[in-house]
């Protein structure tokens, strides 16, 4: 019984996916943000983190992979990664935001995958990436260069680079925001179907696209005003200290409230 | 019948091929403020080592060489303690131009070689000899074994650095490996081409090609054979027109250029 308990404590140890944070502070320049946050992150499940433009939703997420230098410390699945991206890169899938002004040369859309796969010393032809392609419907734009995709077909071509080596922790970056909305329902139906398995932290200036399907949600604004299920998070005080204004959430649209025109 | 020299046709290919993948390399890596100032610093390594030549007997090539990487250091030196990329640039340029101008003229006035001065401006490849062909064949291979295995990576860090970060590769090497064969093989085309020609061949045949090509395998293939055509034609035309060598190509390369653009329209 004892040896059967231990086995099981273990089996679950590998299966968790953990991301914890104690003492983040982050400076720029003479700014500090997130001074001195500490907190944890568990999956499978959706976290999404929210905040203006500025609020530091990127630092946060390259922070968590040790590509910004902080204060304090980040470990993942048990792994001190705080600075070491090698580190975070071995449970975490990257999905960043590369618009087009980041492709000063031609490259296809097989070459970016293969070249990828071959810096990780992972083979270009197994079966899981096989599988990933087809989920993703990146077969009949292989050769096709990155720069003439829509910004939906590179967002699935950056996410298939991602879980590529089958991570157990996947962060996306605004993963929406340079997706015309024909495009939007696709990839939001991915992530929350990826999120089943994963833990998934995603960014987004627009809480409402996954506000009742995010298992957490962390508002920002310079620092972690709040933090905790949508419920408690997406209120209108909450909403006032990050975006300035009163903002409340009704059927996945955010709505003003205007309390002259209400009284 | 004009006299062709089958020098000038292996200086001008081999040339060409180094300036093809530098430049594929330079817009793989968004290098092209950095690239602009280095013939600047090809020409004050050149100027300084025909005065360490005269002072100390070392051969100018060597001295050249060593001068040009000990710079690039110090604009990798910039880098590493922290200041921008841009920023770091137009203090290295600045700098260059300046020694430049200084050395220029302690060289005219001190030393009588006044015209081997003015070849490193626009290049000789038509008074080359066949140990400068021999030199020119060293630098071409160090500075081809130095860049080619290693563009897809450069591509991969131009294009995404955190991804490349994160999966445990070591930048800082393909940074080194970069600005190291940048500083040799552009002092070591300084003759052959020269400082006026080499702003026009660092840049030029990567942008032309990534106009066009639509795979990073065609876009390597293109600036190849896109540099070859421009140097060897412009070679021709110089022949045939007894212009400089240098100011045919340029213009050729400058023609391939717009035909670019508007075929990207």
């Amino acid at each position: 019984m004892y040896l059967v308990h231990i086995f099981i404590n273990v089996s679950y140890h590998m299966c968790t996916m953990l991301v914890e944070v104690e003492g983040l502070r982050v400076r720029y320049g003479d700014e500090v943000i997130f001074e001195g946050e500490s907190f944890k992150l568990s999956g499978p499940g959706l976290i999404l983190i929210i905040g203006p433009n500025g609020a530091g939703k990127t630092t946060l997420m390259r922070s968590l992979l040790g590509l910004v230098r902080i204060d304090g410390k980040v470990f993942i699945n048990g792994v001190d990664a705080t600075g070491r991206p090698e580190r975070a890169g071995r449970f975490v899938g990257y999905v960043p935001q590369i618009g087009p002004q980041d492709l000063t040369v031609p490259i296809s859309v097989i070459e970016l995958l293969s070249s990828s796969l071959a810096l990780r010393k992972l083979p270009k032809g197994s079966e899981h990436l096989r599988e990933i392609m087809d989920l993703l419907g990146l077969r009949e734009i292989l050769n096709l260069p990155l720069s003439s995709l829509s910004g939906g077909q590179r967002q699935r071509v950056l996410l298939a680079r991602a879980l590529a080596p089958d991570p157990p922790i996947l962060m996306m970056d605004e993963p929406i925001s340079s997706i015309d909305p024909a495009g939007r329902e696709t990839i939001i139906d991915l992530i929350l179907d990826l999120s089943k398995e994963k833990l998934v932290i995603l960014s987004s200036h627009d809480p409402a696209l996954f506000a009742n399907q995010a298992k957490e949600v962390i508002a920002l604004n310079k620092r972690i005003v709040s933090m905790g299920p949508p419920e408690e998070v997406l209120n209108e005080k909450v909403m006032r200290e990050v975006y300035g204004r009163s903002l409340i959430l009704i059927e996945r649209c955010l709505h003003v409230v205007d309390y002259h025109v209400a009284y | 019948m004009w006299l062709i020299d089958p020098r000038w046709f292996i200086v001008i290919s081999l040339s060409s091929i180094v300036f093809a993948m530098m430049s594929s390399m330079v817009l793989s890596r968004r290098m092209l403020f950095l690239a602009s100032s280095l013939p600047h610093s090809a020409l004050l390594s050149a100027l300084l080592s025909i005065i360490i030549e005269r002072a100390s007997g070392l051969p100018s090539q060597v001295g050249s060489l060593m001068m040009s990487v000990a710079l690039i250091s110090l604009f990798s030196l910039m880098i590493s303690r922290g200041l921008k990329t841009d920023i770091a640039t137009a203090i290295f340029l600045s700098m260059t131009v300046s020694l430049t101008a200084i050395s220029l003229y302690y060289v005219l006035t001190r030393f009588p070689i006044a015209g081997s001065v003015w070849s490193y401006f626009v290049g000789d490849p038509l008074l080359v000899t066949w140990e400068d062909v021999i030199y020119t064949t060293l630098i071409s291979v160090i500075t081809l074994i130095m860049i080619i295995p290693f563009l897809k990576e450069h591509a991969l860090i131009g294009i995404d650095r955190d991804f490349v970060k994160l999966s445990g590769v070591n930048i800082s090497f393909y940074d080194a490996i970069a600005v190291i064969s940048l500083a040799i093989g552009i002092v070591g085309m300084l003759r052959v081409v020269g400082f006026i020609l080499e702003h026009i061949m660092i840049l030029l045949p990567g942008v032309i090609t990534a106009s066009i090509a639509k795979s990073y395998r065609s876009f390597l293939i293109y600036a190849s054979i896109i540099s070859l055509i421009g140097g060897l034609g412009g070679l021709v035309l110089s022949i045939m027109t007894s212009l400089a060598p240098s100011g045919c190509i340029g213009l050729l390369m400058l023609s391939f250029y717009v035909v670019a653009i508007r075929r990207g329209r």
